[in-house]
């Protein structure tokens, strides 16, 4: 299985509930987003399974994780996970 | 207790001036109208189209100028601060209604005044002093050349720290088409409303209320009051990040999402853009929160520079809308000369997005040759924090060149040529905020179709196509745009109408609005969502309607070339082409108006604008 190092990112008061701004995180290739999704609660401890769609959305190197069909997803070396809150505009 | 009105929730009068003849009047102010328009937009809308001729000079005595408040103005109900101004725009020479924060629109309500309509222009500079029932009109000569700081003291010194200030600078004593009126640390910003006030010699408006008014269902009132503080509370948007990082919080996440216009809407990056995000802005900037009345949200930061060659200077803000027009949109990462502009916008009295917008134009002509430093006496070019600061002041004291630039974008394109209109970014000659719409396509019809030309609060379908997690909105297609930009259209018009912040609606929905309003008047019209977003629909098709009279078609519901021809060429935006045409289609087809952007009599007379069908 082939393994790649994703960015996860948490902005705005993300970054603080996290401890963390950026993180790189390994994982396979082939992954399912919810697998990476628990990837992501185990190395960063933010509980981003339960916080999603209630209190943050993700982006995807700057696209809605809503516009990806789970299998069509293919992680790459580099690719961003942006975990952003559910805000309005400025 | 003065001012009881007798219509629930409302002060009850309107307040004529007429700078001319110097004359005040005040009239009860009618049910029809409250019934019909709700207050705030909706009554500006009214009046306007009713007082103004098609093709008024806006700077002539024949423009008015209303100020109206709405009946959650100055009331319990969270964020219930706004109050709008409303003209003919000089810089646009269309619709323009600019909505204010703070104190000032509490004031005038308590004064007991819902709408404010002045008319004529004075020979000599005066204040507009109101204290309740007390209105005079004053020579304000002493006042003249001041800027907007010092008016505001000067004013509170003589009449009393009570009084609410809303007043022009020397920008607008000057007729700088990106003139603001400045209040209590807020801005009505947009389209040059300041000189509108300078071309009637009007400087200040000191305003103090005591009065009151009746609430039709007390304990009905306070209680969905309180439940709306809860949702404020607990909303991860007005109870948290909007809170900590002020409007800023959301600029990762647009930066991210390819949707934050950088060097003029070239795209790309610059020195520094990656360091500088709401962290940055909080940790080197924010000391303290500030709060417009009756908001428990706190958007607004208190801020003061801590180092570098800005230390010291400070400014209520940054807003987000200003750290993308002194910053990204001028190439800048120098974060004390942001504060610095912004300080020098209000204090000067210019409409800070505009500013940050034309110079950013300026500084891509500089780097085009198409501007140079023997025209301007000094290099311009993008990250020139020095110049920024340089250029602001030449606006705001309309001196050299900058009496060309404080016309704005369109003018100044004009004037100089050289192929510059295709990167001059406005709508309808109002300068772009911060979303670049080839990030979300939806942003470029909410531009097009804004009453006031290039804005981002008549519609922001930004939060649908790139931050929400629901649903799947393609922010590259046209599909749900129409939809989208026109229910945001008319539901923001019942916002700035009962006298709410837009923000408000992160955390409040059309049932607790509804709820709020209802309980506040027992108004049968405003009993449901659905009626108050037919008035809302009305308002915006009367805003139309004004802007048709003044020559505007179809033909102008367009977005500057550089958005239609050039795409970006790195990010998710990457390549995309915005599909204005079709989205414009859908929007027509849902709005009920015709190819050439024309209401049609069919939907004229469904929102009970018979007498408009006529004409």
């Amino acid at each position: 299985m082939m393994k790649v190092k994703i960015e996860v990112i948490f902005f705005a008061h993300f970054y603080e509930e996290a401890d963390v701004k950026n993180i790189g995180v390994e994982i396979d290739q082939d992954s399912f987003l919810f697998e990476v999704i628990s990837i992501i609660d185990l190395v960063t401890g933010f509980q981003l399974s339960e916080k999603l769609g209630k209190e943050c959305s993700i982006l995807i190197n700057g696209r809605s994780s809503n516009l990806y069909e789970e299998n069509e997803i293919v992680f790459e070396d580099g690719d961003r996970i942006a975990v952003i809150p559910l805000i309005g505009g400025g | 207790v003065k001012n009881l009105s007798n219509i629930p929730g409302y002060a009850g009068k309107i307040l004529t001036v007429d700078l001319t003849k110097k004359k005040v009047s005040i009239e009860e102010l009618p049910l029809g109208l409250v019934k019909g328009y709700i207050g705030g937009k909706g009554f500006a809308a009214r009046i306007l189209y009713d007082n103004i001729a098609a093709g008024c000079d806006p700077l002539s005595p024949d423009n008015v100028v209303v100020l109206a408040v709405g009946p959650l103005t100055g009331t319990l109900a969270p964020t219930g601060c706004r109050s709008i101004m409303a003209t003919k725009s000089p810089l646009t020479n269309i619709w323009l209604d600019s909505n204010c924060g703070g104190v000032f629109g509490p004031e005038m309500k308590a004064a007991g005044f819902d709408l404010i309509l002045i008319k004529g222009r004075s020979e000599k500079p005066v204040n507009l002093i109101i204290q309740d029932n007390d209105v005079s009109i004053v020579a304000a000569e002493s006042y003249w050349g001041l800027d907007t700081l010092s008016v505001s003291d000067k004013l509170k010194k003589h009449y009393g720290d009570d009084y609410k200030v809303a007043c022009i600078g020397q920008a607008g004593e000057k007729m700088v088409l990106i003139s603001s009126v400045q209040a209590e640390g807020r801005s009505f910003g947009r389209g040059g409303i300041g000189a509108v006030f300078g071309s009637k010699n009007l400087k200040a408006i000191a305003i103090r209320g005591t009065g009151s008014i009746t609430i039709s269902n007390y304990e009905e009132f306070i209680k969905e009051c309180k439940e709306a503080y809860n949702e404020i509370a607990i909303n991860t948007d007005t109870g948290g990040a909007r809170n900590k990082y002020g409007t800023s919080s959301i600029y990762s996440s647009i930066k991210e999402a390819g949707v934050l216009p950088i060097r003029n809407f070239q795209g790309g990056s610059y020195q520094g853009l990656a360091e500088i995000d709401e962290h940055s802005l909080k940790r080197e900037l924010y000391e303290q929160d500030r709060a417009c009345f009756a908001c428990p949200i706190a958007c607004s930061k208190y801020s003061k520079v801590k180092r570098g060659p800005y230390k010291g200077k400070h400014v209520e803000g940054p807003e987000f809308e200003n750290f993308w027009s002194f910053g990204a949109q001028c190439g800048n990462s120098e974060l004390g000369s942001i504060v610095y502009a912004e300080y020098l916008s209000d204090f000067y009295g210019i409409d800070a997005i505009s500013t940050g917008n034309v110079i950013g134009f300026v500084m891509e002509c500089y780097e085009k040759g198409i501007i140079t430093k023997d025209l301007l006496g000094f290099e311009a070019g993008f990250g020139n924090h020095e110049a920024l600061i340089r250029l602001v002041e030449l606006i705001g004291e309309k001196k050299g060149f900058g009496e060309i630039i404080g016309q704005g974008v369109k003018r100044l394109a004009e004037h100089i040529g050289s192929g510059s209109d295709f990167f001059a970014m406005h709508v309808k000659g109002l300068e772009l905020p911060a979303y670049d719409p080839r990030g979300a396509v939806g942003m470029g019809l909410a531009y097009a179709t804004s009453d006031r030309g290039g804005c981002h609060l008549r519609a922001w379908p930004v939060g649908a196509e790139v931050l929400a997690h629901s649903g799947r909105i393609d922010p590259r297609e046209a599909e749900f745009k129409a939809e989208l930009v026109k229910t945001d259209q008319d539901w923001f018009n019942v916002v700035n109408s009962l006298g709410l912040c837009l923000f408000s609606t992160y955390a409040l929905g059309h049932n607790q609005l509804t709820d709020l309003v209802s309980a506040l008047t027992g108004i049968e019209e405003f009993r449901s969502g659905a009626k108050l977003l037919k008035i809302g629909e009305k308002i915006y098709n009367l805003t139309r309607l004004f802007n048709i009279r003044e020559g505007i078609t179809a033909l102008d519901d367009k977005l500057p070339p550089r958005l239609m021809e050039e795409t970006l060429t790195q990010g998710p935006a990457k390549g995309v082409k915005i599909p204005l045409k079709a989205m414009l289609e859908d929007y027509y087809l849902v709005r009920g108006w015709d190819d050439n952007g024309f209401p049609t009599s069919e939907k004229l007379r469904q929102l009970d604008l018979n007498d408009e069908s006529k004409n």
